[in-house]
């Protein structure tokens, strides 16, 4: 005949189970696990029927030209974004992905704004080139609206002719900044999305 | 009318036009002054708002109107710099100061937050840690009175 004390062990282990799992909601209280998701900023640049088709390329002065940009926050928490917009030609610097580095043109405009965890957040960019020259080989723009807001460009922003594609070419730079709690400053985010705009008939 | 008279007069005038002329570029100068003050404190509210709206979201806090408020303000801060940009110094002033309101609303709305939060993530682990501790001794009771009855009846 099977006595209780031939069960005892599997008796102390089942009330030991019983104990663990009645205990389970203070351990768990009090014991934060890792996250093992990766926490990440994503930016995105949507032509003008907010598709990735249709990008503006070939620019006229004096016509506006309409993109969107969105930015998602998978961070895991609210972030205090900034978006800063940049124009450069083909030889001028352009973001360094490998060591964080931003590009080294001064802004034109920004956006900032917070956007909570898991949200996109999406905005308007209209831009169009006011003044520009032509010189010899070289193209020079002066003044831009973007936003509805005249930006001068001091020094112009030149280009030269390049011979192989047959134009003047610039980029119009869109750099994530992040506002960085600790350092209490903003940080660029090593994201970028960059716009090629041909401006030779702009002129 | 006798020239030295006629020239006092040109004088005159163009003392009273310098005087204008000085006295509305301090005016300039002094509403320039007043609207970069009001874009940086504005911009120093939205951060300190932006720090503790953190602090109540790490504790568990519902943040979604604060963002929303957040947001709102940074439209009111870039409202603000361009009319500081096209020289509109008083309208400039006027925008900041909204925004620069709606920071240190967020910044007060979310510091309740986050001490009611608190108060609420206390006395949920209170009633959690009780719920485990009266689990736990409900356990170890009916476990020893069963084992106690099951060495009885093997006794018996």
């Amino acid at each position: 005949m099977t006595e209780a004390k031939d069960f005892r062990n599997f008796f102390i282990a089942g009330v030991m189970t019983l104990i663990l799992v009645a205990a389970t909601p203070t351990i768990a209280m009090f014991v934060h696990l890792p996250s093992s998701s990766a926490s990440f900023s994503e930016l995105s640049l949507l032509g003008p029927e907010l598709d990735a088709r249709n990008y503006p390329f070939n620019i006229k002065r004096n016509e506006t030209y309409r993109v969107y940009v969105s930015v998602g926050n998978r961070l895991g928490q609210t972030a205090y974004y900034q978006i800063l917009v940049k124009l450069r030609n083909q030889t001028q610097a352009s973001p360094v992905t490998s060591n964080s580095t931003p590009s080294t043109m001064p802004a034109l405009y920004q956006y900032n704004f917070f956007a909570a965890n898991g949200d996109t957040w999406q905005s308007e960019l209209t831009f169009s080139i006011e003044n520009s020259t032509k010189q010899n080989q070289t193209s020079a723009i002066e003044r831009m609206i973007i936003n509805r807001v005249t930006v001068t460009l001091d020094p112009a922003s030149q280009a030269t002719w390049n011979i192989t594609r047959a134009g003047f070419y610039y980029q119009l730079l869109l750099e994530l900044w992040r506002y960085n709690l600790a350092s209490e400053a903003f940080q660029y985010d090593n994201r970028f999305v960059g716009l090629w705009l041909n401006v030779t008939d702009s002129h | 009318m006798k020239p030295s008279n006629c020239a006092n007069l040109i004088l005159l005038l163009v003392l009273t036009l310098s005087t204008l002329t000085v006295v509305a570029r301090s005016q300039d100068a002094s509403d320039q002054e007043i609207a970069t003050q009001g874009i940086k404190n504005a911009e120093e509210a939205a951060i300190t708002a932006y720090k503790v709206t953190i602090q109540a979201e790490n504790i568990g806090a519902n943040i979604t109107d604060l963002t929303s408020a957040l947001n709102t303000a940074e439209y009111l801060l870039a409202t603000a710099r361009v009319a500081y940009n096209n020289g509109n110094f008083t309208e400039a002033a006027a925008f900041a100061s909204q925004a620069k309101s709606i920071g240190d609303y967020v910044n007060s709305k979310a510091s309740d937050l986050k001490a009611s939060t608190h108060n609420e993530n206390l006395t949920r682990q209170l009633l959690v840690s009780l719920g485990s501790v009266l689990g736990i001794a409900a356990i170890a009771l009916a476990s020893t009175l069963t084992w106690r009855s099951l060495r009885k009846h093997d006794r018996t």
